[in-house]
């Protein structure tokens, strides 16, 4: 039931909630409309009672007006009685019909029991001329019978009737008076007119007047003020005031007077009895009209009642159908509200009315709508990093805003480490040895670290973009931009090698490393990359190819040459031992000496190259002594003069000993004066020059006037495998290392050498050796 | 036969030059060899060579320049060259200088022989 109850609709919960107080509504209508009716049907009675009582009393009326003619001719058998009483009679008829036709079922055969059926042989009897005691007896009988029909049983308590109560219970009193007043009166004129038995019609009638006083003792304690007043009024005037003293003065005296004749007092108590019966049926007429008006007051009443019920019917029906209007429309903005809120949006806009339960609801929905906005406020503050942004939960139980703060907190410490890890990649990026850039997701370059700009010496705005382009080597920007647009287009990694200005304007192979980078939620956000200087690097390894290029001409040079001369010699040998023929002296002796020179040659070549590989492990060994500089050089000179043409010139200014390794100082003499004959291919003369350019030290110069050496080589052309490079030297035969392995030698003797050359203008070539003490 | 045929050998390393020519003259031809660009040139100007054999490295100057110039030269165009070099990659860039034979160092001498011969063989068929 309950279950039931709480799955129905608002609206229909709440025609439920009206349907039983209208209900109850309806059955207190139906009860009251019904008491309302049931009274009135009560009064209509009692008015019906009232008409019937006022019938019975014109009934009596007409009763005693036809016993009082039935009497005065049945006294008198005069034309006159006779004559009012043919007119009388039709009245009385009339009265008894009028009963009759009420079909009254109170009153079925009425006329059995109050004589009424006699009616008509009585008038016979009395128009045939019967005595006045046979009217008199049969009318008084008959009007008694019918008085006591004529009783209405008021209730006190019936509040319709109290006011008209005292009224109603006088006039029955006066229908008593009026009765056996009418009595007393027929008997008075009956001993008056016959002036016959006086005392038996007083010892007969003593008890009527009795009687008749009892119920005038009745009225005057039962009668209101304004009865009585009227009373008073009729009792204390002519004719009741002189008919009832003369009753009185009778019954004191106990005799007949002759105050009044017959005739007289026949008409001044008649009239004294019309006055009273006027005064009741005034009564019983004001009582009616009372009755009446109480009727329709009550009528009025029952509809105004029902009037008054169908109207509050509707108007609760209308305040229930409104308020019904009211909470709901009320619960669906609130609904509005709610949903609005259960999908995210703030600014709902309800305003609290009223201080019940939905004003309550709708507090705390704004509430809610309200916390919302702060808490929106506080994390959209919190998002752009506003970490101060005041924001306090609400309550310990506030499970969202401490989340909130909880949220801050964390977001907080985030940005701090990521703040913190931004400015270490920074320092990274800064401080690595090698060039970082990066793009954007439209291939802009918006990032460059100071080793980038320590090596273009340019400034960051100016590599922005595609600012860095500028660096690029001209004849690698085609090939480098499609390596990388394809890379880019495809979000994979690339490998480059360029040639990129640096800041002294000279352009540097770089080796670029580039990869496609991601956020952490996976959205492409552009490539980074590195470069490293790999200048010297493929310097070196351009020198290393020459000497591998270099190294395999000198080698198989001479094993071309023995191989050569063996294969001659091989052939001549074979054609000899066939035919005798072809083999010559000259041809064998050329060859074997040849062949013997060029494995010298070889034997040089390897040894040069042991030697490289020793001063490389550090195994370079010097046999130390002491020794004379100016006889090693001579020496060497006059071994080598006898394999050249070249005139060598040796100038000796100095005599000096020095300490160290004989054959490498030698070794050192072979080849700079190799390499002078070598690059002067034009001019013959070469001088050797032993000086001593300090007390400590001792010098030895070659000089030659061939090719030169640049300035800018220099440097370097002591170094391992470097050979200087041009359109004429680059076809020199050589290995490039003995150089390197002469200024090896003379660093290991503590001596040094230098250069003094031009291109074009020779080259002197001059180390020294510390002076052996 | 091949006593007809004129071979200029030019090599700056002496040894080879004279061990090239002793090999070809025994068998027969007719060998010039010079040590030197210039002289080189001599030999072609005032005799009628059949064939050029040359070092692709020489001292100053670079074979393979000489060779295009030879190629190039209508005069010289006509001579067949065979280049000779230690170098392993060498073989490619002589033939995309103009040379019609490469033989690497060390060379057999059968080797060197059959393609000298197949050379002048072309050559007279050529000029017939």
């Amino acid at each position: 039931m309950h279950k039931f109850f709480t799955r129905l609709s608002l609206p229909v919960k709440l025609l439920v909630l009206i349907l039983f107080p209208i209900a109850l509504i309806i059955y207190l209508t139906i009860g009251i409309y019904n008491e309302k009716t049931t009274k009135v049907a009560l009064l209509s009675g009692y008015i019906d009672r009232i008409n019937l009582s006022s019938d019975f009393s014109d009934l009596i009326n007409a009763l005693q007006l036809e016993r009082r003619h039935s009497f005065a001719y049945a006294l008198k058998k005069d034309l006159d009685s006779k004559a009012s009483l043919e007119v009388q009679r039709p009245f009385t008829d009339l009265a008894i019909k009028r009963i009759e036709q009420r079909k009254d079922s109170t009153l079925k055969n009425f006329k059995d029991y109050t004589f009424l059926k006699q009616l008509a042989s009585i008038r016979v009897t009395i128009d045939s001329g019967a005595s006045q005691d046979v009217a008199m007896q049969y009318y008084t009988t008959t009007i008694f019978r019918i008085n006591t029909l004529n009783i209405i049983v008021p209730v006190g308590s019936n509040r319709y009737l109290r006011p008209v109560f005292n009224d109603l219970i006088a006039q029955k009193v006066l229908s008593e008076m009026i009765t056996y007043l009418g009595i007393l009166r027929a008997n008075f004129y009956n001993v008056l007119f016959t002036k016959q038995n006086m005392l038996g019609t007083l010892y007969g009638s003593a008890g009527v007047n009795d009687i008749f006083k009892s119920y005038e003792v009745e009225f005057l304690s039962k009668a209101t003020p304004s009865a009585l007043e009227q009373y008073k009024q009729i009792r204390n005037r002519a004719p009741l005031k002189p008919t009832l003293d003369y009753i009185s003065r009778v019954y004191e005296k106990f005799s007949f007077d002759s105050l009044y004749d017959a005739e007289h007092w026949w008409k001044m108590s008649g009239e004294g009895t019309d006055q009273l019966k006027g005064f009741q049926q005034d009564l019983m007429r004001h009582v009616r009209t009372q009755m009446e008006q109480a009727y329709r007051d009550e009528v009025a009443a029952k509809n105004w009642t029902l009037m008054v019920l169908i109207a509050a019917l509707v108007f609760v029906f209308a305040i229930m159908a409104y308020t019904t209007n009211v909470i709901s429309k009320m619960l669906r903005s609130l609904n509005t509200a709610a949903q609005k809120i259960a999908t995210g949006s703030i600014g709902v806009n309800v305003h609290a009315v009223s201080d019940d339960v939905i004003g309550n609801l709708t507090k705390s929905i704004s509430k809610i709508d309200f916390n919302n906005k702060q808490l929106t406020e506080a994390a959209e503050a919190i998002g752009k990093g506003n970490f101060t942004v005041p924001f306090q939960p609400r309550s310990e139980d506030d499970v969202l805003g401490n989340a909130i703060i909880k949220m801050k907190e964390n977001l907080r410490r985030f940005t701090i480490e990521s703040e913190k890890s931004k400015e270490q990649f920074r320092q990274v990026a800064d401080n690595a040895p090698v060039m970082i850039w990066m793009t954007d997701e439209n291939k802009l370059c918006n990032f460059v670290n100071k080793g980038w700009l320590r090596f273009t010496g340019r400034r960051k705005e100016q590599e922005m973009g595609y600012g860095w382009v500028e660096g690029m080597h001209p004849d690698d920007y085609s090939q480098c931009a499609e390596t990388f647009d394809d890379a880019f287009a495809e979000r994979r990694g690339y490998s480059l090698e360029y040639r990129f200005k640096n800041a002294e304007g000279d352009y540097h192979w770089l080796s670029e490393t580039g990869a496609p980078r991601y956020s952490a939620e996976g959205k492409f956000e552009g490539f980074i990359g590195t470069c490293v200087d790999i200048h010297e690097m493929k310097m070196h390894e351009q020198l290393r190819d020459n000497f591998i290029k270099m190294a395999s001409h000198e080698l198989k040079t001479p094993v071309t040459s023995i191989k050569g001369y063996i294969q001659l010699l091989l052939s001549m040998y074979k054609d000899f031992t066939e035919d005798r023929q072809g083999f010559s002296t000259q041809a064998v002796q050329t060859s074997l000496t040849t062949i013997d020179r060029q494995i010298v040659k070889l034997d040089r070549l390897m040894s040069e190259l042991l030697d490289l590989s020793k001063i490389d492990s550090g195994k370079l060994e010097l046999n130390m002594q002491k020794f004379d500089l100016g006889n090693v050089v001579t020496e060497t000179v006059e071994d080598i003069q006898q394999t050249t043409t070249h005139e060598i010139i040796v100038k000796k200014n100095s005599d000096c000993k020095v300490i160290g390794d004989k054959s490498r100082i030698s070794q050192v003499m072979h080849n700079l004066l190799a390499n002078a004959i070598k690059y002067s291919p034009k001019i013959n003369s070469i001088e050797v020059k032993i000086f001593q350019p300090s007390n400590n030290s001792v010098a030895v110069s070659i000089s030659d006037h061939g090719i030169g050496i640049d300035k800018k080589h220099h440097e370097k052309i002591f170094e391992r495998f470097y050979r200087v490079e041009g359109k004429s030297e680059q076809t020199y035969p050589g290995f490039g290392i003995g150089l390197f392995i002469a200024n090896q030698i003379i660093q290991r003797h503590k001596g040094k050498f230098s250069l003094q050359s031009e291109k074009g203008r020779g080259s002197i070539f001059t180390f020294t050796l510390p002076v052996a003490s | 036969m091949n006593k007809n045929t004129r071979i200029l050998v030019l090599d700056d390393d002496p040894d080879i030059g004279t061990m090239i020519k002793m090999m070809l003259e025994y068998k027969g031809y007719s060998v010039t060899v010079a040590d030197r660009a210039d002289h080189a040139e001599e030999v072609l100007r005032s005799n009628n060579i059949d064939l050029i054999i040359m070092d692709m490295l020489l001292s100053g100057v670079n074979g393979t320049d000489i060779c295009t110039e030879l190629k190039q030269n209508a005069a010289t165009s006509h001579i067949p060259v065979m280049m000779i070099s230690a170098h392993p990659n060498a073989k490619e860039i002589c033939l995309q200088a103009g040379a019609d034979e490469f033989i690497s160092k060390p060379f057999d001498m059968q080797d060197i022989l059959s393609k000298i011969s197949k050379l002048v063989n072309t050559q007279d068929k050529e000029n017939r």
